[in-house]
C-alpha cells in the first residue's frame, strides 16, 4: 500500500525563478527502503521536505499536483501533527539537538514528553532505545557537550523513540568524522531490520547499495532514474545522471571491458567477491594471480588500482578501508 | 508571553538567539575594550524583523537572564523593550531600509536610552544620581556647568548613548542586508527587507 | 545502563537540602518578599541586616563560597561608589562632618542617604542573587508551566541560556581568526570598532539561518502538537506548610508597605 503518492508534484520556492521540483510522481510504499541519489540541488532535499509536510506549510511557495500522505493531501494536513508521524534526521547533529535538557535522557524523552505519554512508559521506551543506539554510557551526559556523532545518535535515539512508522534521513553523514559515520551506518543497519518505512539521502553509494530496496537519481528537480536498486546501480547511464556507482559496480564494469565479465554487475563488495570467486573457480582457479583476486584484500587493492572513479580519499565500504590509490 | 497561541514559527526560534545576541554583544564590546555597550542589538534586530511582541519578549528575558549575575539591571528591562517598540515601528515604517535613516534613528534610540534611562536612574536611585559610568559626565555637568541633576544625567545617558546606537543601529543594518530572501519571507516584518528585483521574481506568477 | 539514574525519574527531585528543595515559587515569593520588603523600608539597618541573612541563608544552602563572590562585587560597585557620589551630590543636606580625607570632608547625612539606597539596592539584588543562585532555571519554568504559562515560554527561557554559552563559544572563535587573518583587534578605538563587525555579524547569520533547521528540528519532536505534557523530571509541590510560609512573607510585605504609606501620611 503506497504511504506516500507524489502525483505531478510541482514545486517552486518563493522568491526564485525555477521550480525545484518538476512533475514528479512516485509512489512510496509501506516497509520499503528508499535511497534518493544524485548531484547536489538536484532536488533531494525539496523532496524530503515535501514528503514531511514542510512543503508548502513551512516553505510556504507554489505546490501544483498532489501529494498525499497516508491518504490526506498534504495541503490538509496539520503540520504539527504531520511532523510528529514522520521521523525526521538530518545532516546537522547540531541544531538537531533541543539545547533545553540538560541530560541525554531528558533529550532523547522530550518528544514523548511533548506527546503527553505516560512517565513508566516513557522511560521505558527510552531506556530500551538508548541501548539499541548503544548511547547507555551517555545518558547522564550533557547532550550540549558531546561530539558530532555523539550528538547525530542523540539525535537518531530521539527521533526513534517516538516510533514513527516513516523516517526520513537526510545526508546524515555528510558532517561527521568516520567514526560518526560508522555509528550512523551500524544506526540504519538496525532500522533496516525493524521494517520501518525508510527514506534515506545520501551521497556514500556504498550503503545505498548495501541496503536500499529502490533507488531514485534526482536530477535538476526530476526523477532522472528510478528503479530496483541492482538495476539502477549496475547500469553505467546512472554517472551521466549526475550520480556515482559503487565501486563494486564499476569493477564489474571494467572486467567486461577487460574481456572477462562476471555472470553480472555486482553492486555491493560481497557479491563482487562472490562473483569473482565463482569465475576464478571455473575458468582462473589455476591462476596465481586471480587466485589473489578473489581474496577480499587483492580484490580492494585491485579495484583501487584499476578503478578510474576511485576516489582520492579512499573507499569507505561498511568498516572496510581501502586506501587511496596512488597519484599517477 | 504566557499566550502566545499562534505566533509565528520562526519568530519563536529567533527571540533566543536576539537574548544571545545582546550578550554577546555586549561581551564582545568587553573582549575589544569597547567603551560602549552594544547589548540591544539583538533586541532590535528582532523587533524589526518580527515585530512588537518578539522584540518586547527579547528585552525582558535579556534583562531577566541578566539579572541572575546583577540583578540590579531588572529595573533596567523597560529601556530594552522601549527600544524594541521604537524598532518595531521604525521597521514597519521602512527605515532600516535607508542608511541615512538608520544613521537618524540611533539618534531616537539613543533619546529613549537617556530619557527612560535616566527616568529609571532618578527614581531608583531616590531622585539623585546613580551609579554608572554616566556619573563621570553627569556630575560635572551638574558641578561645573549648573545644570539641574536630572537633566545633567538626562544628558549625559543620552551622550553616552548616541555613539552606542549608531554602531548598534549600523550593525542591525548590515544584518538586515545580508539576510537571504528565502528566509525574510518566512518572517513577519521580513516583506519590508525583500529586494525589489526579489520581488519582481514573485510578482511574474 | 545506569538504573540508579532512570529511576531516580520514578520520585520527585530532591537534593537533600532544606533551602534549595523548597518549591522554585515558594523560595521566590520569599525572596522577592523580603527583597521588596528592604525597598519599603529604605533603611540601611532594615537592609543590611538582611544582606547578612543572605550571606547565611546561601552558606546553608551550599553555595556560600558562589554567592559571596558575586554579592560582594555589587558591594563594591554599587555600595561603594554610590557612597562617593552621594558626599558630591547630595551636599544641600550636610552639617555633621564625619571625617577628613585628604583635605575632602565627609558628611554624615549624605553619608547615611547613601547608606540608605544600598541598603535596598543591595537588599534586593542579594534576594535576587540567592534566589537564581539556589533555584536551577528549569526548576523554575517547570513551576511556571504546573501555572498554566506556555512550554514556549519555557523554551524561550532555557534556550536562550544554552544559545548564550554556545554563541559565546563561537565568538572567540570567530574572534580569533580574525585576529589570525589580520584584522586589527588591539589598535585606538576607531580600529577595535571596525573590528566589532566582522565578529558579530557572522554570529549573527549563522545563528539566525540555524532557526530554521531549529524549528523543523523541534517539530519532528512533537514540539507543537497541543496536546498535555508528561514531565518525567518532577518537583514536589508546594505542601501546606510552604504555602503558609509563602503566605506569611506576603502578608508581613504588605503589612510594611502599608504601616509605611500611613507613616507618610502621618507626616
Amino acid at each position: 500500500m503506497a504511504f506516500i503518492e507524489l502525483k505531478n508534484a510541482t514545486y517552486k520556492y518563493p522568491y526564485t525563478k525555477e521550480p525545484a521540483l518538476k512533475d514528479v510522481s512516485y509512489s512510496f510504499e509501506k516497509g520499503k527502503f528508499y535511497g534518493i541519489i544524485g548531484e547536489n540541488g538536484g532536488g533531494k532535499t525539496t523532496l524530503c521536505n515535501l514528503m514531511r509536510g514542510l512543503i508548502p506549510h513551512f516553505y510556504l511557495g507554489k505546490l501544483t499536483g498532489e501529494a498525499i500522505i497516508d491518504g490526506v493531501d498534504v495541503r490538509e494536513w496539520d503540520t504539527a501533527e504531520i511532523s510528529a508521524q514522520i521521523g525526521y534526521v538530518f545532516q546537522n547533529p547540531f541544531t538537531q539537538i533541543s539545547g533545553i535538557k540538560e541530560t541525554v535522557f531528558e533529550e532523547v524523552a522530550m518528544g514523548l514528553e511533548n506527546l503527553g505519554v505516560p512517565k513508566d512508559e516513557i522511560l521505558d521506551r527510552v531506556c530500551q532505545v538508548c541501548r539499541q543506539l548503544k548511547i547507555e554510557d551517555l545518558i547522564k551526559n550533557n547532550p550540549n557537550e558531546l561530539s558530532g556523532g555523539q550528538r547525530q545518535r542523540v539525535a537518531f535515539a530521539s527521533i526513534i523513540v517516538m516510533d514513527p512508522e516513516t523516517l526520513i534521513i537526510d545526508e546524515p553523514t555528510s558532517q561527521l568524522d568516520p567514526e560518526g559515520t560508522e555509528d550512523v551506518f551500524e544506526i540504519i543497519h538496525t532500522l533496516k531490520g525493524r521494517g520501518k518505512t525508510l527514506v534515506l539521502v545520501e551521497h556514500k553509494i556504498d550503503l545505498i547499495a548495501e541496503y536500499c530496496d529502490e533507488i531514485l537519481v534526482m536530477q535538476h528537480g526530476s526523477i532522472a532514474a528510478s528503479g530496483p536498486t541492482k538495476k539502477i546501480l549496475s547500469d553505467l547511464s546512472v554517472l551521466d545522471k549526475g550520480a556515482m556507482l559503487p565501486g563494486a559496480a564499476i569493477f564489474g564494469h571494467e572486467m567486461q571491458r577487460a574481456g572477462k565479465p562476471l555472470r553480472e554487475i555486482p553492486i555491493t563488495v560481497d557479491e563482487a567477491a562472490a562473483l569473482v570467486a565463482e569465475r576464478g573457480k571455473a575458468e582462473w582457479q589455476s591462476r596465481l594471480k586471480t587466485r589473489a583476486l578473489a581474496t577480499p584484500t587483492g580484490l580492494r587493492r585491485w579495484r583501487t588500482l584499476t578503478s578510474p572513479y576511485s576516489p582520492a580519499s579512499g573507499w569507505r565500504l561498511w568498516g572496510r578501508t581501502a586506501p587511496a590509490r596512488p597519484p599517477a | 508571553m504566557a499566550k502566545q497561541g499562534k505566533v509565528n514559527k520562526l519568530a519563536l526560534f529567533l527571540i533566543p538567539i536576539g537574548i544571545a545576541v545582546n550578550f554577546i554583544g555586549g561581551q564582545i564590546a568587553i573582549l575589544l575594550k569597547l567603551p560602549l555597550y552594544l547589548d540591544s542589538i539583538g533586541t532590535i534586530v528582532v523587533a524589526a524583523l518580527c515585530g512588537y511582541w518578539p522584540g518586547i519578549v527579547v528585552g525582558l528575558v535579556s534583562n531577566i537572564l541578566n539579572a541572575i549575575s546583577s540583578p540590579t539591571t531588572l529595573f533596567y528591562a523597560p529601556l530594552n523593550m522601549a527600544f524594541a517598540i521604537v524598532a518595531a515601528f521604525l521597521s514597519q515604517k521602512g527605515w532600516f531600509k535607508s542608511i541615512w535613516k538608520t544613521l537618524v534613528s540611533s539618534i531616537f534610540f539613543a533619546l529613549i536610552g537617556g530619557g527612560v534611562g535616566a527616568c529609571i536612574t532618578w527614581i531608583v536611585y531616590g531622585f539623585d544620581f546613580g551609579s554608572g559610568t554616566s556619573t563621570i559626565f553627569s556630575i560635572p555637568l551638574h558641578e561645573v556647568v549648573g545644570l539641574p541633576k536630572f537633566l545633567a544625567q538626562f544628558i549625559a545617558e543620552s551622550g553616552i548613548d548616541v555613539l552606542d546606537k549608531v554602531i548598534t543601529v549600523l550593525c542591525c543594518f548590515s544584518i538586515f542586508k545580508a539576510i537571504p530572501t528565502r528566509f525574510l519571507s518566512k518572517l513577519p516584518l521580513g516583506h519590508v527587507y525583500i529586494k525589489d528585483a526579489d520581488k519582481v521574481l514573485e510578482e511574474a506568477e | 545502563m545506569d538504573m540508579q539514574f532512570v529511576n531516580s525519574f520514578k520520585s520527585y527531585q530532591k537534593v537533600g537540602n532544606f533551602w534549595c528543595d523548597l518549591y522554585p515559587l515558594t523560595k521566590m515569593i520569599i525572596c522577592f518578599s523580603v527583597g521588596l520588603s528592604t525597598i519599603v523600608v529604605a533603611d540601611w539597618r532594615y537592609g543590611f541586616a538582611w544582606c547578612l541573612f543572605y550571606f547565611l541563608f546561601a552558606a546553608l544552602a551550599g553555595c556560600g563560597k558562589k554567592f559571596a563572590k558575586v554579592f560582594l562585587v555589587l558591594f563594591v560597585v554599587i555600595g561603594l561608589f554610590l557612597t562617593v557620589i552621594r558626599q558630591i551630590g547630595a551636599r544641600d543636606v550636610n552639617t555633621t562632618v564625619m571625617f577628613s580625607l585628604f583635605g575632602w570632608k565627609w558628611h554624615l547625612e549624605s553619608f547615611v542617604i547613601a547608606m540608605n539606597i544600598n541598603s535596598y539596592m543591595l537588599g534586593f539584588a542579594g534576594a535576587v542573587l540567592l534566589f537564581f543562585n539556589t533555584t536551577a532555571m528549569r526548576d523554575i519554568m517547570y513551576s511556571f508551566e504546573m501555572l498554566g504559562v506556555s512550554h514556549e515560554t519555557s523554551f524561550i527561557m532555557l534556550s536562550s541560556m544554552q544559545n548564550i554559552i554556545d554563541l559565546r563559544k563561537t565568538s572567540v572563535t570567530i574572534l580569533e581568526s580574525q585576529k589570525s587573518r589580520g584584522i586589527e583587534t588591539d589598535g585606538n578605538v576607531f580600529l577595535r570598532i571596525k573590528a566589532f563587525f566582522p565578529t558579530i555579524g557572522p554570529l549573527m547569520l549563522g545563528a539566525f539561518s540555524s532557526t530554521e533547521e531549529k524549528s523543523i528540528a523541534m517539530d519532528a519532536r512533537a514540539f507543537s502538537v497541543d496536546r498535555k505534557h508528561t514531565y518525567i523530571r518532577e518537583l514536589e509541590p508546594m505542601t501546606g506548610k510552604e504555602k503558609l510560609l509563602s503566605a506569611a512573607f506576603v502578608v508581613a510585605l504588605v503589612a510594611l508597605l502599608a504601616a509605611r504609606i500611613l507613616l507618610s501620611i502621618l507626616k
